[in-house]
């Protein structure tokens, strides 16, 4: 019986001897291996021809381990194997020739934070809303935040870690996220071109289908310059007027209209300040001069609770921060104006700046023109000129902190006596933003700022007897912090605090020289607001993510003022409550809540929900659709409650073609109560008592917006199509009846198109449509002392035809010499290209030579108009 | 910035200047009343006219050779103005002809004559009716009462007293802001701090009716000039030094300005103060915001003139304290 057992335990013994004889020691075999880029299975197969081994592994096991990069000659393959499986998960053990790759840990419930700041290699620029993703067996990821921040918080395991963002090459590259720690990423541009290169592209690759958020839009700079623009000048406000949703109330100008609220309902933040008359020349140009500019986002309606203060929209645009690897020049010159911008290092990577000026002459060209009998000026004294200073500096503290200080300033002078010759109009805008980056820990980012706006404008009347100087300002000074908190990855907190101070003078008036007039001054009037929000975004399981918030405001208008108390329908006064400096005159508190719900219906489109509540507490006093820089901004009192609006969005997204190309249609539906608007014939001259000329409404909105994008390819552009209509409701206006305002346009479509037809040259084209604006026209004629007047009944009665115009451009860059650091391009633009006489305005007044009789007159602003131009840097 | 010299200039003329023409129907709106009433302190009589709106823009074709068209007019009306000291006067048509003086300035002497008077544009065809007694007193208040066949129309006014003018001069000065001279008439008189004040002030070349409440005697001009300059006492200071009086001109005849501030050595003109209350004062600044009216954008939404007359009418009744003086 025993020998029977006997001889399959020999025999085994026997093969197992065999075996053993043939089995190498690993310490003992040595190889010489070289690996470049290799996958771990590549390498486990050299290692096979190198020796008699065979390697015994799950592929799925072992297939997210590459870009293995090993050189060694003459080591043991114990040394081989050690080295090749540290960082990993894996161990592996020897059975006779083979070798088992086994998992050494299963997966372990530790999570780990990996954090970091995203820039550009070139210059230096943090990149705002890279898309940075970690992926395994699942993927997280996450966008930048205004600051080049990103936070993921993964399971203890290892990754691929990829970085993408427009315009640069995709970073891609194994990580071993084993511990908590910093990983900062330099992206390399993509393009060649040398000009495109140090300009800083925006639009990170989140899509538009992924995020919950409605309504909001990035424009990159480099798509700003290449619109085709009246006067050949890039311009960040009429740029956005393609943009769905998003029209001007005339042509020619940067006032914006976003979902059928005026222009005074924008929040316009250069570097988180407020620009309180963002447009030079009467807004002819924006206030922004795009070279010093890095980033421009649009938020429609329902706007994260981070910003708050206006019911339309908040325009977000950010400076660059200024090449922090070398120094760089680049400008423009022009006969109506010039820039120049110059930024570099102060400290290598630590820390730089910018500095950035524009200086434009246009009434010296008129006078000129004028005084040779070129054009009719009507006068060679015109003056209408405008500059614009933007400086900027950073500097890196520490590895946690950063720290910035920018500044703007701008100031307009306009006396055009072809539009009116009897005042010298001058205004102007200061910002002064210092702020402080702090990265508490991987998970909590934090920025506080202290920013300062001084809006002043003025104007002087002129050869009058009554000459006198009226201004008016308003200061502005918040101190804020924002929190990020990325408490998962499912969980992003967003939170903040901050205080503002506001001082405002509505009116003075001076003396001139000459003058037979005496100083007068209206009250003061301050107010401070505290303000506080959270905004949580939370994913609940894969499609769904919803991102509520709440924005909380308390507002106090102070004295010392001397109150006026009114009759029932503010014709009159009853009487009068003097405030000391510092008392609380009236306060409001004002609750905001948002809510943003994104369905994912497959990787690539999704549905979204939206809500909203804004608040306004400040109020733009305009009696003309335009506006003029010597409009006056008041904040609420007793009498101007706050504004608030509410809004309901829905949308529908789509991405094709690995985000080549993207649709997205949004409907959107608002009401608007407490807006004001002036009783007919408003005296608002130095009216301390401005709140008999007031009357409040409410308003109302609603809307489809249709956009269709392509980003990719040597064509791209895009094409938006809004359908709007736009009510107000103010007793005591148009007999208490609904009215469109001046800016409700039933159609807007717009194409923007641009191609790269070489290296060298680039061609882009522009088309828009739009319904006509609302005009007031009299309901008839009467005779007073033999001339003829006219009488109205309905405001804004009146549709105006459509409006539609082709321009195109091409722009053309100098041969790219690389030893030669200057570069130029010339830039060739034609407006209007079919040169059609679009109405601007339509108006009924007296024939000059015929008082008794009128005339109705259509005004049309231009025809064709090419312009070229010159850019250059180095 | 990148742009040719010719493109923004051509731009910017263009925002202000490149009109045409525009066909414009009115439709067909309810017809209203238009009443044009004054009282002032002046010699009398005083008119009040009376006509009907249209939807018509008026007159198209050539320049008039002086005839006013008379399809608005509104004949046969009762026109009653009562003050409160109790007396009440009907307006009757007025006459063709009328007896009284009519003045000259000679040599710095100031000469006047009786004769026959022709009212011309003044006329009954035209909607106008005048006063028989009633005197115009400064501060007192008037009442004015007109029945249309059924419909009635009410309107006061109070007559303020008017600062006295001390002095008128004419003074070489700057007239346009592009620093061209030209001589213009100075006001100076005292401005009581204490009250709210709203002023007129006017210049005519015509003195033949220097004191008469204006009547035949015309504004130069007075087809393209619109003689209404109103002031607001707000920022006047306690002495007014030298106040200018201007015309409101229409953007046509600012290409020839200046003509109507051409004053020949010899030839006097009459400078009038005027006390407005704060209708008339509103009034006549908004008709002469639309006489300005030249469809930019950065004027306020036009809207129609308020008036003060009760029952739905268009138009001003007003009474006035004026002060004046003449100058050469």
């Amino acid at each position: 019986m025993r020998s029977i057992a006997l001889v399959p335990g020999l025999l085994c013994c026997l093969l197992f001897q065999v075996i053993n004889v043939d089995a190498q020691d690993i310490g003992k075999i040595t190889i010489s291996l070289e690996l470049k880029n290799a996958t771990l299975e590549e390498a486990f197969n050299k290692i096979e021809n190198l020796t008699t081994l065979k390697f015994n592994y799950e592929t799925s096991g072992i297939a997210g381990i590459k870009g293995i990069n090993y050189r060694q000659t003459n080591v043991t393959v114990k040394k081989v194997l050690s080295d090749l499986l540290s960082h990993t998960s894996l161990q592996y053990e020897q059975v006779q020739n083979y070798i088992l790759i086994k998992r050494t840990k299963t997966r372990s419930s530790k999570t780990v934070t990996i954090y970091g700041f995203v820039t550009a290699v070139n210059s230096g620029e943090s990149l705002i809303g890279a898309t940075v993703s970690i992926t395994g067996d699942k993927t997280y990821s996450s966008v930048t935040n205004a600051y080049g921040f990103y936070s993921l918080t993964v399971p203890a395991d290892d990754y691929m870690f990829s970085c993408s963002y427009v315009g640069f090459q995709d970073l891609e590259t194994p990580i071993a996220a084993y511990e908590t720690h910093r990983n900062n990423i330099e992206l390399v541009t993509k393009e060649s071109d040398a000009l495109q290169a140090v300009m800083v592209t925006t639009s990170g690759k989140k899509s538009i289908v992924q995020s919950p958020i409605t309504g909001s839009h990035q424009l990159k700079i480099s798509d700003i310059k290449k619109i085709a623009m009246a006067g050949g000048e890039p311009d960040v406000l009429k740029s956005l007027q393609f943009l769905p949703g998003i029209q001007t109330s005339n042509e020619g100008t940067t006032n914006l209209s976003v979902r059928g609220g005026s222009y005074d309902e924008n929040l316009i933040l250069l570097d988180e300040a407020p620009v309180y008359n963002p447009s030079h020349t009467l807004g002819f140009f924006s206030a922004f001069n795009t070279d010093a500019l890095k980033d421009v986002s649009i938020y429609k309606g329902v706007f994260p609770a981070r910003y708050g203060g206006r019911l339309s929209s908040v325009i977000d645009i950010r400076m660059k921060e200024g090449n922090s690897r070398e120094q760089a020049v680049a400008g423009g010159i022009g006969l109506l104006a010039s820039r120049l911008t110059w930024e570099g290092p102060i400290k290598k990577n630590k820390s730089s700046f910018i500095l950035s000026a524009r200086y434009s002459n246009i009434g010296g060209l008129l006078n000129l023109g004028n005084s040779v009998h070129f054009i009719d000026a009507r006068t060679s004294k015109n003056k209408v000129s405008f500059y614009d200073l933007n400086a900027k500096f950073n500097t890196v503290l520490s590895a946690k902190d950063r720290f910035y200080l920018s500044a703007y300033t701008g100031h307009d002078d306009f006396f055009l006596a072809l539009l009116d010759n009897s005042r010298l109009m001058k205004w102007g805008n200061t910002t002064v933003t210092a702020r402080w980056n702090h990265v508490f820990n991987p998970e909590l980012f934090a920025n506080t700022s202290l920013l300062y706006s001084n809006y002043n404008y003025s104007y002087v009347t002129l050869s009058d007897s009554r000459d006198f100087t009226w201004s008016a300002y308003l200061r502005e000074l918040t101190l804020k912090t924002d929190l990020d908190w990325n408490i998962n990855t499912k969980n992003l907190v967003k939170f903040g605090t901050g205080v503002t101070l506001q001082d405002v003078l509505p009116a003075k008036t001076e003396p001139g020289k000459i003058s037979n007039t005496k100083e007068v001054s209206l009250n003061n009037r301050s107010s401070f607001q505290l303000f506080a929000y959270v905004d949580y975004e939370q994913k609940i399981g894969k499609p769904i993510s919803i991102s509520y918030g709440l924005r909380a405001t308390e507002f106090a208008a102070l004295g010392d003022a001397l109150v006026y108390r009114y009759n029932a329908d503010t014709t009159a006064v009853i009487d009068s409550t003097w405030y000391p400096k510092g008392k609380i005159i009236q306060s409001y508190f004002g609750a905001e809540p948002k809510i943003t719900a994104r369905v994912l219906l497959t990787s690539t489109s999704s549905l979204k929900f939206a809500y909203g509540r804004n608040y306004q507490f400040q109020h733009l006093l305009t009696n003309s659709s335009v506006g003029l820089p010597t409009d006056i901004w008041v904040p609420s009192d007793t009498y101007f409650k706050p504004q608030y609006s509410d809004q309901f969005t829905t949308g529908a997204y789509k991405t094709f073609n690995n985000n080549s190309w993207e649709a997205s249609m949004e409907l959107y539906y608002r009401k608007s109560y407490h807006i004001i608007d002036f009783r007919d014939n408003a005296d608002i001259f130095l009216n301390n008592k401005i709140e008999t000329q007031i009357l409040p409404g409410q308003a109302k909105g609603y809307g489809l917006e249709f956009m269709l994008k392509k980003n990719k390819g040597r064509s791209n552009g895009w094409l938006s199509y809004t359908y709007s209509r736009a009510l107000r409701q103010v007793n005591g206006v148009n007999n208490n009846k609904w009215y469109p305002p001046t800016y409700d346009h039933r159609h807007n479509f717009s194409l923007v198109f641009n191609h790269e037809v070489s290296k060298r040259l680039n061609f882009s084209a522009n088309f828009v449509y739009r319904s006509g604006g609302h005009v007031t026209i009299p309901e008839g004629t009467y005779l007073f002392r033999r001339t003829r007047f006219l009488y109205y009944s309905d405001r804004n009665g009146y549709m105006l035809p459509a409006y539609h115009r082709l321009d195109i451009s091409a722009v053309w860059a100098e041969k790219f010499k690389a030893r030669r650091k200057w570069q130029g391009e010339w830039v060739l633009s034609v407006y209007n290209v079919y040169n059609r006489k679009n109405a601007f305005a339509l108006f009924v007044s007296q024939d000059p030579y015929n008082l008794d009789t009128v005339k109705a007159s259509e005004v049309y602003l231009t025809g064709i108009f090419p312009t070229i131009a010159y850019n250059f840097k180095f | 910035m990148k742009s040719s010299a010719l493109a923004l200039i051509i731009y910017l003329i263009s925002t202000t200047g490149c009109t045409k023409d525009y066909n414009l129907n009115l439709g067909s709106p309810k017809t209203v009343y238009a009443i044009d009433g004054r009282i002032s302190t002046m010699r009398g009589p005083y008119f009040v006219q009376i006509t009907k709106s249209s939807n018509s823009l008026g007159r198209q074709g050539s320049f008039p050779t002086g005839l006013i068209d008379t399809t608005y007019a509104v004949k046969g009306a009762l026109v009653v103005i009562s003050d409160d000291m109790g007396v009440t006067d009907t307006l009757v048509p007025p006459p063709d002809y009328v007896d009284e003086y009519t003045y000259s300035y000679q040599n710095g002497k100031l000469d006047s004559t009786f004769e026959s008077v022709s009212y011309g544009l003044y006329s009954y065809s035209q909607g106008y009716y005048q006063t028989t007694k009633i005197h115009g007193i400064a501060g007192h208040t008037y009442h004015l009462l007109i029945r249309i066949g059924t419909e009635e129309f009410h309107s006061t006014a109070y007559l303020p007293p008017v600062a006295a003018l001390d002095s008128v001069a004419l003074k070489d000065t700057i007239v346009d802001p592009d620093g061209s001279r030209g001589k213009l008439p100075l006001t100076y008189f005292k401005e009581p701090q204490n009250e709210k004040n709203y002023y007129m002030l006017q210049f005519m070349h015509d003195i033949r009716e220097y004191p008469y409440d204006v009547t035949t005697g015309s504004f130069r001009y007075e087809q393209l000039i619109l003689p209404y300059y109103t002031v607001d006492d707000k920022i006047l200071s306690p002495y007014v030094n030298g106040l200018a009086v201007r015309e409101i001109i229409t953007s046509q005849y600012k290409y020839s300005r200046g003509l109507d501030y051409q004053f020949p050595p010899g030839m006097p003109i009459q400078v009038l103060l005027s006390s407005l209350t704060r209708d008339a004062y509103e009034y006549f600044t908004v008709i002469a915001n639309q006489f300005e009216d030249d469809g930019s954008v950065y004027k306020p939404v036009p809207a129609s003139a308020p008036g003060n007359i009760s029952g739905g009418a268009l138009g001003l009744f007003w009474a006035t304290d004026v002060s004046y003086k003449l100058v050469d």
